[in-house]
Parts: structure tokens; C-alpha cells; sequence
């Protein structure tokens, strides 16, 4: 099994330290996400949105901006949970 | 290999894709007709999250340094703490107090993704959830440190804590010397939201 997310002590480079104010895009998955999860409305945990994203491809998992993955992730859980039907949504293969 | 990979956040630092934001449309627009989620409830979401920046954690961090009592408080009961200061946080996940002293010095990661005490410092940087950061701090945390200009003497052990999506933390600085006499507003407005991550110190 493809352990993507586990990055601790991988080499790596530089850290770039440039701030990046969330768009509005960001803010909505961002809100989606803490919606859905929160015990009101608990379409799906929080637990299973990290499976979701740390099942996906490594071109997913790095070619995705962060809130992309989150969107995605929660796409699938919401197909998978029958809350919505997959032919409603169109949901990008992973980035080229 | 993951790391052959050149740049693996750089999408972090642009607009969303067409393609994304039409599926987050799509996911909008079938839960409000569902009635699961209304628009209204995400926008006022995204009020609550636009309200919580690291102000927060820095009131935070002068009142434990200004009161005793306080710094107490925050050691055993976090969100107590936070709620005598007027700021909510959630029942779950568990959110602890990290005390810098001369001789231990604490800095955070979350190497499996980007848990962070959001409620009290806000979203996370998007260094703080890169590959880079996750993938270096743990094994060579000094290096990182001095990436933004820290440096820790080398007799004081420095401890990476990595958080989960069950438990995390709050950096205490390190009261910095000659602030006796501030105020504890003047206090809060040297502290900056690296430091109560580790990456740096409070200096005056």
C-alpha cells in the first residue's frame, strides 16, 4: 500500500516561507469540510477524509493543492456515503 | 519515489483550477438542495474561521506569562484558558500547552498532513503543511530552525512534536527579557504566530 502522506524524515528541500492568503475557494472547502465533519451534520469524519486523501495517487497527493485534495476527498465520501449520486458530480482525474 | 517530484506545493500559491471550482459548485448546490448543508451555513463558517488568527494564541501567551494563575490553568485545561479569554474551542481533539524554557525548546509539525490548533491560531501556513517542512523538521530540526533565522544554543535540547488529528499543541514562547514592565496588550503584540509554532522566539 502507497504511503504518500507519510513524509516525516523523507529528504527533502528548502522550505518556501511565502504566505498565501486562502482564496475564496479555500474558505469554502475549508468550510465544508469542518461542517460535514462536526458532530451535527456528520456526513462523514474526519478519519475517513484522511483515508480518503492518503489513498489517493502520489500524482494526486502532490499535483493537488491542499484544498483540492480536501475537495476531492470529500467528493468521493459523499458518492461513497450515497448523499449524492457520482453522476452529479464531475470529479477531475488527477493532474497532469 | 516522492521526493523525485520538483514542486510539490507550488499549486498552494495560485488560483483553484475551472474544473475544481466547478465541482465544488456542483457539491454546493446538491447539499443545499438536499438540505444537508445551506449556503447560509458556509458562509457563516467562513465568518467563524476568518475570526481566529494567531491574536488569539498571542492573548494567550501574554496572559500565561503576565498570570501565574492563568499559566497554570493553560497547563492543565487548555480550553479553559481560551474561554476565559472569550475564545471558543471545540470539546475534541485534545489541545495542549508547550512550554519553552532555556533549556528545552518545543517546535511542532504535523508530519502526516496539517493538524494545527486552528481554533487559537487560525488556518495553518502553507509552509506548515508542505512536504519540505513535514519531510525535515524531524530529522534535522536545527537546520529548519535556522531556515528562519533561529537559532538555539546547542547545550538546549530542542523536542519536534509531531500533532495528530487527536491531540495538539500551543508553542509558550519564551518570555523575552526586558518586558518587565510592559503591558499585557504590549506583550500579546510581540508574539507572532511562528513563535507558538517553534519556528522562531519572541524577541523584543
Amino acid at each position: 500500500m502507497e504511503r504518500t502522506h507519510d513524509l516525516g524524515g523523507l529528504p527533502a528541500g528548502k522550505i518556501d516561507q511565502t504566505e498565501h492568503e486562502l482564496t475564496f475557494f479555500d474558505k469554502r472547502v475549508d468550510a465544508l469540510y469542518v461542517l460535514l465533519t462536526s458532530p451535527k451534520k456528520a456526513a462523514f469524519t474526519m478519519d475517513e477524509v484522511r483515508r480518503t486523501v492518503e489513498s489517493f495517487s502520489q500524482a494526486d497527493y502532490f499535483g493537488l493543492s491542499y484544498y483540492e485534495r480536501w475537495l476531492k476527498a470529500m467528493s468521493l465520501l459523499l458518492i461513497e456515503k450515497g448523499q449524492i449520486e457520482a453522476s452529479a458530480l464531475d470529479i477531475p482525474k488527477a493532474s497532469s | 519515489m516522492p521526493h523525485d517530484h520538483p514542486h510539490p506545493t507550488s499549486r498552494d500559491h495560485s488560483e483553484p483550477r475551472p474544473a475544481f471550482d466547478k465541482l465544488l459548485s456542483q457539491v454546493l448546490a446538491k447539499l443545499d438542495h438536499s438540505g444537508l448543508l445551506t449556503s447560509a451555513e458556509v458562509t457563516a463558517q467562513i465568518e467563524d474561521m476568518e475570526g481566529r488568527t494567531p491574536t488569539e494564541g498571542a492573548r494567550l501567551v501574554a496572559r500565561c506569562w503576565a498570570d501565574p494563575e492563568f499559566l497554570d490553568l493553560a497547563r492543565k485545561d487548555l480550553p479553559a484558558a481560551a474561554a476565559k479569554l472569550g475564545v471558543s474551542m471545540p470539546a475534541h481533539p485534545v489541545f495542549l500547552l508547550l512550554e519553552n524554557t532555556e533549556e528545552l525548546h518545543h517546535v511542532v509539525v504535523c508530519t502526516l498532513c496539517s493538524c494545527y490548533p486552528r481554533p487559537i491560531l487560525g488556518p495553518p501556513p502553507v509552509w506548515y503543511k508542505s512536504r519540505n517542512y513535514r519531510s525535515r523538521v524531524v530529522v534535522e530540526p536545527r537546520e529548519v530552525l535556522a531556515e528562519f533565522g533561529t537559532v538555539i544554543r546547542e547545550k538546549a535540547n530542542l523536542r519536534v512534536v509531531d500533532s495528530t488529528a487527536d491531540c495538539r499543541y500551543l508553542v509558550l514562547p519564551l518570555r523575552p527579557r526586558g518586558t518587565e514592565n510592559l503591558t499585557e496588550k504590549e506583550l500579546a503584540d510581540l508574539v507572532t504566530r511562528d513563535s507558538m509554532i517553534g519556528v522562531t522566539n519572541v524577541s523584543m
